[in-house]
Parts: C-alpha cells; structure tokens; sequence
C-alpha cells in the first residue's frame, strides 16, 4: 500500500507454514524416488551454506568460508555417493549416463534447506555473494598447496608471485581469517594424503580402473588430487551462493527470496519424483510447491502491508485453509486428469514432442511479453 | 464506506506468474521426456490459474468502518486506545481485508501497530487496536486506508472508507482541571510584602533622598531635630511568585521515542501553575532556563545570563509576555538533542542553570516555583541556591525516567537522590509521575 513502510519482514504464521510445507513435501518425494538420504545431505548442505551467509554478513568471514566448505563438502558428497552408487571406483571417462532424479534430489534439497534458513534468519540475498568469496577465500590455500605439490618447484614460482601480488594489491576481498582457515586444511591434508591415496587404489574395482587411478595420482601427486577434492568443495558452494546472487540480482528472487526458493525446490523435487517416475505422488509434490509459493507469497505481501506487529492471525489462518483447499482440488483434478489419460492410446511422436515444445516456448514468450 | 475505490491491482511476480511457470515447466518437460504424469501435472498449476482468474476481490462497499477512542480528550502524554471495527454488511464473506489507520502526524504509536489484517464473515465485525501518544492539540485521525483480497488473495482492491466514530483526538492540559489551588496558596502570592515603601503599617525610618514623597517626610522629627527623614510603610502588595521552567538541553528527552519531553512536560506544567497563580490574584513573573531572550516573538527583559524574565507582575502585558515566552520554551523543549550526552555529569556541565543570574531579578522575597525534570545535578543546585537565599521554592518536577532500559533506570536513581536530598533541606518537591494528571501528584503532596 501506499502508506506502507519500506521492508517487513513475512508474516509469521503463514511464512512457517510454507517452509514447513516445502521441508515436508521435498523429503518426502526423496522417499518416495528411494533418495531419501541423498535429499537429507541436500538439505544439509544447503543449511549449512545458508550459516555461511549468515556468518558473512556479520562479518565473520573465517566462520562463513568453514560453513561455505562444509556445505560443497556435502554437495560433493552428495555427488560422489550418487555416481559411486552407479559407477565401479574410480569413475573413469566416458562415464556412462546416470539418471538426473537424484541430482536434482540433491539440488532441491539444496534449495529448500537454503531457503528455509534464509527465510528464519531473514537473509538478503545479496548477502550471499560475500560468503561466496568468503568461501573461495578458503580454497585459496589449499588450491594453492594442491598445484604446487602436483607441479612440483616450477608450479610453486608462478603461485607464489600471484599471492605476492595479490599481498602487494592488498585485496580486501581475501580476508585474513578465511585465508588462515584455509591454510589450516592444509596440515591435516599433507598428514592424511598417502594413507588416502593406498585406500583408494586398494578400493578401485578392477585391474584397469586400478592402473588408471595410479597414473592419475602419479601425475597431481597424492597431496594435489586430495587438495582437488578440497577445493571442489568450496568451489560448489560458491558457484551456488553466486547463482543464487545473480537471481536474485537480475530479479528472479525478491525480497523474500528464501520462501521462493524453498517453493522452487519443492517445485524441482516434484520434478525429479516424475522422471523418477514415482506416480501419483508427482501430483501431490507440484501442488505442494505451489501450495509453498502460494503461502510464502502470502506471507511476503501481508509482511509488507501490515507487518508483523499488527493482527493477522485469523486473516492468515482463513487464507492457509483457503490454500490448502485450493491444493487439495488442484491435487483432485490433476488425479482425475491422469485417469483420463492412461485410457487414451499413447501417441507420442517426435513431431507432437517439437510441437508441444514450440507451443510451450511459445506460451512463454507470450507470457514474458505481456510483464 | 462512502468512499470511492482507490484502485485495483495484483502483487507484482505473484501467483499468476509462478503457476503459469510451473505450468510451461511441467509441459515442456513433460513433453520432452515423454514423461505422461509431469505433462498431466501441468493440472495443477493449471487450477490455480483459472481459480485465480475466477476469483474477484469482496467489493468494498459492503463494509464499515468504525473508529473509536478509549477517550477522545487526553493530557498530552497520556496514552489513549484507538480500536478501528469493520462490519461486513454484505452478503459475501471477507477473508482478507488489511487496514492501515492512519494516525495525526503529531500522534506516535506507542502500543501494537495502526495496521491489521481481519477477516469478516457477514454480519460480524473484527477490530485493531492500538494505542496513541500525542502531544498538545486537536489531532485528525486520517481515513483509514483499506485492501480487500480475495480468498486466493489474487488480485486486490484498495479503499479509503470513510470512517464513522471519533476522528479527533483532543489533547490538552484543560482536559483535567489541575487542583494546584492548594499549592497556590500555602506557598505563593498573599504574601505580606517585607520591603518598605508605600502603604499604611508603619516599617521603618530612614534619612531623607530626594524625590521622597513630601508626604511620607517625618515632619515632626525636623521640628525636634531639624533633620529631613522619611517613614517608610510596608508594602501593601504581595511580592509574587517567579514561575522557573527548566527547558535546558538535559531534560529535552522523553520516557520513549515519541513521547513528549521532560522539558515539554514541564513548560505544560508551567502553563498551568501560571493560570492557576493568576487566576487565584497573585502577581506572577516567569523566567525560562534554556531559552535565548531574543528567542522570543514579544521585546522581553533578560537576564544576566541572557534568559527571558517577566517580571511579578498581574496586569496584560504580563501575560502577553508570559505566553510569549512559554510558547518560544515550548518550542525550545521540542528539539530533541540530535545526540545524548554521554553522561549526566557532562549534561550538567554544558547547561549550567545560573542561579545567579537568576537571583539578581528576583525580588527580595518573591516566592519561587520552579518546575524542572531534576535531570542533572545544575537544577538540585539552582533549586537548593535559591532555597538558601531566603525564597520560599517549591519545586514541580514531571518524572520521565524509569522504563526498561538500563540508562532510565540508573537516571531514575539519580533524580529520587536529587528528590531526596531537597525535601532533607526542607524544599517541597512534586514529583510528578507524568501517567498521573498533575492535580494528583500536587494532591498527592500536599
């Protein structure tokens, strides 16, 4: 409204109730596609990423690249146990085509742990590109340690001009606590590496893939693929962070991004459930994102026109139970729908693929036109 | 509601957009994998559209608003309960409407928010409420401004109803007669005057000045002794009563944001012991602590310390002047320091209080009122120089410390030490808790 102070944060009751809705709907289609441990470390990940932000805008970047790490540890957990879980140790090229469902699993739960923390902490968005840095910040020492153990004294020349420029230029953006943080890793890396390196190729699967490992290691040195790994991490969370800073910046996200992206996730769950192919249970998820996005854009305009302070329980309770029914028809519909569908004889040529695909861009287009 | 419809409209990178989204989405890909269920899916954002399409906001004309006051005619300073009701009076229900009070620009919301979101039925009512502060004046309360939704909350329109009820919050010193009466006449004014001059009881005798009045030259005393000396009588008149409002930087800080000053507070109380003084015969003279005498609209006398004195006095000049120089301490009172002082102890030593200045004006034995917040040690000190001079003082003082935070609390303990330590010097002090109305407190003490 016009007389409406500048920010409120959402509605309480309502802003609960979409993240709740997001948090349940999404691990529950990780059961139903059998991921459900890969969702939960999605979640986590996301989490932990979410501290991160947090931790950088209070300005403790050392903390905010530790979480940062922490969290692309988990992603890159995720992934390994994903593709190890379909492909013999060590995975080697061409790796054969794995099924999306999971990853997507892994990145809805991603967004929705990020987003249910970004909205009970009330993060900007734009908060996410310092802990992005802060989180690069950390890989710096490591990705550091990693090429000069695998190229030897003619890597550790050109590393350690960048870093004396990067010292001379004074660059704020390599904060001191989250450059020490890092360089921390490195000790327990250079303890552990061998032992590492003798479990993983005890650990391939067959002679081939044994010798393949062996001549991986013999070119980056046990040190440099450990430290690859390490720097991986960091590295997922910031190409994370810094797509969900350029969504937020190019105005896909609002000023509620959190409960946006916790109903997208929820959106990209059901997503995955159906090229799982899971069933009906794809129904129920797509109406639970837009149950979540529904609510959550609820909360967002009821916390910009009233605010917190001011009486809307009984306004927001009528609206969840209004939304709620809404769901449940959509859900009805949509289940009847697909009864009707599976009588018809399926006709699914690659024209009427191009042509579904035409009309659905078409749509889009349509749509984007008339903002 | 009379009111016409301010507008209509949708949020913008609402519903409408996520489910035709969700929709294209589950097509495309739908189609693309040749995946059945994902292409059906595109049912449920498709349900969404065509609710949200269907759906109109309730029409604001079915409803009243209603605006009531706790009480329409408040001291300043004192909180007051604004509940604002909506009766839905159409046949629809209403499951989303938010309103926005809108307050007078002199009121602050001390209590809960002037915003709310109900939701009616037909027939009922639902109410805000919130509770305001203002200081003194006539306050307008705006027409409300009001948004209807729909219970998808698709799209909306927004009203100004127009309000039934109160509109007007009256906030004056007036609303509640002070029964200063009673400190009136046991300390100010129908005083015997003690300085000689003029009149019929016989004072003194002094020797002769020129422009004595030949009438009061003791004639009889120049024919035994052939000096000129002259009789003096005691005054006929009261010596009066000085009013001193404390408006310095101290006390120019209020109980919480938006509440009225303790300087505020005082120059009110001020007001209306001078009313209550005059009103009861007496001769009253005023001086401000903390104003500039030039501040003032009307040519005032100043002191040494260049603050505005009226001097006793019953007549219209005087009272021209004494509003004068109330209304410029008013207006002094109101600015608030853009920063506090550190601490109290700095406070005192960047406003001195001069009671010199102060005493150099006063007549010999006028009686003094002095209302200051007793908010650094210089006011104790003005109070208790002029309590040693001779001068009958009662001291007035609203009391704005207290509340959660630590600081008030800490000041809180100062100002009952300052309390204490006058009354053990036998000054009478007021202390004025400004939830009360000042009768109570002036009762209360006497």
């Amino acid at each position: 409204m016009s007389t409406a102070p500048a920010a409120g944060r959402p509605a309480r009751t309502t802003a609960a109730g979409s993240v709740a809705v997001g948090v349940v709907a999404t691990l529950g289609l990780g059961a139903a596609t059998g991921e459900t441990a890969v969702t939960a470390v999605g979640l986590a990940a996301g989490l932990a990423l979410a501290g991160a932000t947090r931790a950088a805008t209070d300005a403790e970047t050392a903390l905010a690249g530790m979480l940062a790490a922490l969290g692309g540890g988990l992603g890159v957990a995720g992934v390994a146990a994903v593709t190890l879980a379909r492909v013999p140790w060590p995975p080697t090229l061409p790796v054969p085509f794995l099924p999306a469902a999971p990853f997507l699993l892994l990145l809805a739960g991603g967004l929705v742990g990020f987003g249910a923390a970004a909205t009970v902490w009330h993060l900007p968005p734009a908060a996410t590109g310092r802990a992005a840095v802060a989180g690069a910040t950390v890989a710096a020492a490591p990705a550091a340690a990693g090429v000069v153990a695998a190229g030897g004294l003619a890597a550790a020349v050109p590393v350690a001009v960048v870093a004396a420029g990067l010292v001379v230029a004074d660059r704020p953006a390599l904060d001191g606590p989250a450059l020490v943080a890092g360089a921390g890793l490195v000790v327990p890396l250079a303890v552990v590496d061998g032992r590492l390196a003798t479990v993983a190729v005890e650990a391939a699967a067959d002679e081939t893939r044994r010798r393949a490992l062996v001549d991986a290691l013999a070119v980056t040195g046990p040190l440099g693929a450990v430290a690859g790994v390490v720097v991986a991490a960091p590295a997922l969370a910031a190409g994370f962070l810094l797509a969900v800073r350029l969504a937020a910046d190019t105005g896909l996200l609002g000023r509620v991004a959190g409960l946006q992206l916790v109903a997208a996730g929820t959106f990209l769950a059901a997503v995955a459930g159906g090229i799982a192919g899971t069933g009906v249970v794809v129904l129920v998820g797509v109406a639970a994102a837009l149950l979540a996005w529904d609510l959550g854009e609820f909360a967002a305009t009821l916390g910009r026109e009233v605010g917190r302070g001011g009486a809307s329980r009984r306004g927001e309770f009528v609206h969840v139970g209004g939304a709620v029914a809404l769901a449940a028809v959509a859900v009805v519909a949509a289940v009847t729908a697909a009864g009707l569908v599976r009588t018809l004889p399926a006709s699914g040529t690659p024209a009427t693929v191009v042509a579904a695909a035409a009309a659905a861009v078409g749509t889009l287009l349509l749509l984007a036109a008339l903002r | 509601m009379t009111a016409a419809d301010a507008g209509t409209g949708s949020d913008p990178g609402g519903r409408f957009d996520a489910a035709a989204f969700a929709a294209v989405t589950l097509l495309t890909v739908g189609a693309v994998l040749g995946n059945g269920l994902l292409f059906v899916a595109a049912v449920v954002p498709g349900v969404y559209l065509v609710a949200e399409a269907a759906a109109s906001p309730p029409s604001p004309g079915a409803v009243r608003v209603e605006r009531s006051l706790g009480s329409t005619a408040v001291p300043p300073g004192r909180p007051t309960t604004v509940t604002l009701t909506v009766a839905n009076e159409g046949d629809r229900p209403i499951p989303d409407c938010r309103l926005v009070d809108r307050p007078p620009e002199g009121a602050t919301v001390v209590e809960g928010t002037a915003r709310g979101c109900v939701s009616v039925r037909p027939g009922e009512t639902a109410s805000i409420s919130y509770a305001v502060v203002a200081g003194h004046g006539d306050h307008e309360f705006d027409d409300p401004v009001a948004r209807f939704r729909s219970l998808s909350a698709a799209g909306w329109r927004t009203a100004r109803p127009s309000v039934d009820g109160d509109a007007t919050l009256s906030c004056r010193q007036a609303a509640e007669t002070p029964a200063v009466r009673s400190a009136a006449r046991r300390r100010a004014g129908a005083r015997a005057g003690d300085s000689p001059g003029r009149g019929v009881e016989f004072h003194s005798v002094r020797e002769y000045r020129r422009g004595d009045d030949v009438s009061r030259v003791d004639w009889r005393r120049y024919a035994k002794t052939g000096d000129l000396s002259t009789v003096d009588f005691r005054e006929p008149h009261a010596a009066g009563t000085v009013v001193v409002v404390d408006v310095r930087r101290p006390g120019r800080v209020g109980r919480a944001p938006g509440r009225p000053t303790a300087a505020t507070l005082s120059v009110d109380a001020a007001g209306r012991l001078f009313e209550r003084l005059s009103a009861a015969g007496d001769r009253i003279g005023l001086s401000a602590l903390g104003v500039a005498a030039a501040d003032v609209d009307v040519p005032v006398a100043g002191d040494r310390a260049d603050r505005p004195w009226v001097p006793p006095g019953d007549g219209e000049t005087t009272r021209t002047r004494t509003t004068a120089v109330l209304e410029a301490a008013a207006d002094v009172a109101a600015e608030r320091p853009s920063r506090p002082p550190p601490t109290v102890g700095d406070a005192g030593r960047r406003a001195p209080a001069r009671p010199g200045a102060l005493r150099a004006r006063l007549p010999g034995s006028a009686a003094v009122v002095v209302v200051t917040p007793l908010l650094d040690e210089e006011a104790a000190a003005l109070v208790e120089t002029l309590a040693g001079a001779d001068h009958p003082v009662l001291a007035v003082s609203p009391d704005v410390t207290g509340g959660d935070r630590p600081g008030g609390r800490v000041a809180g303990v100062e100002r009952r030490l300052r309390l204490e330590r006058l009354r053990a010097r036998g000054v009478e002090v007021v202390d004025w808790d400004v939830a009360e109305p000042l009768s109570v407190a002036v009762e209360g003490s006497a």
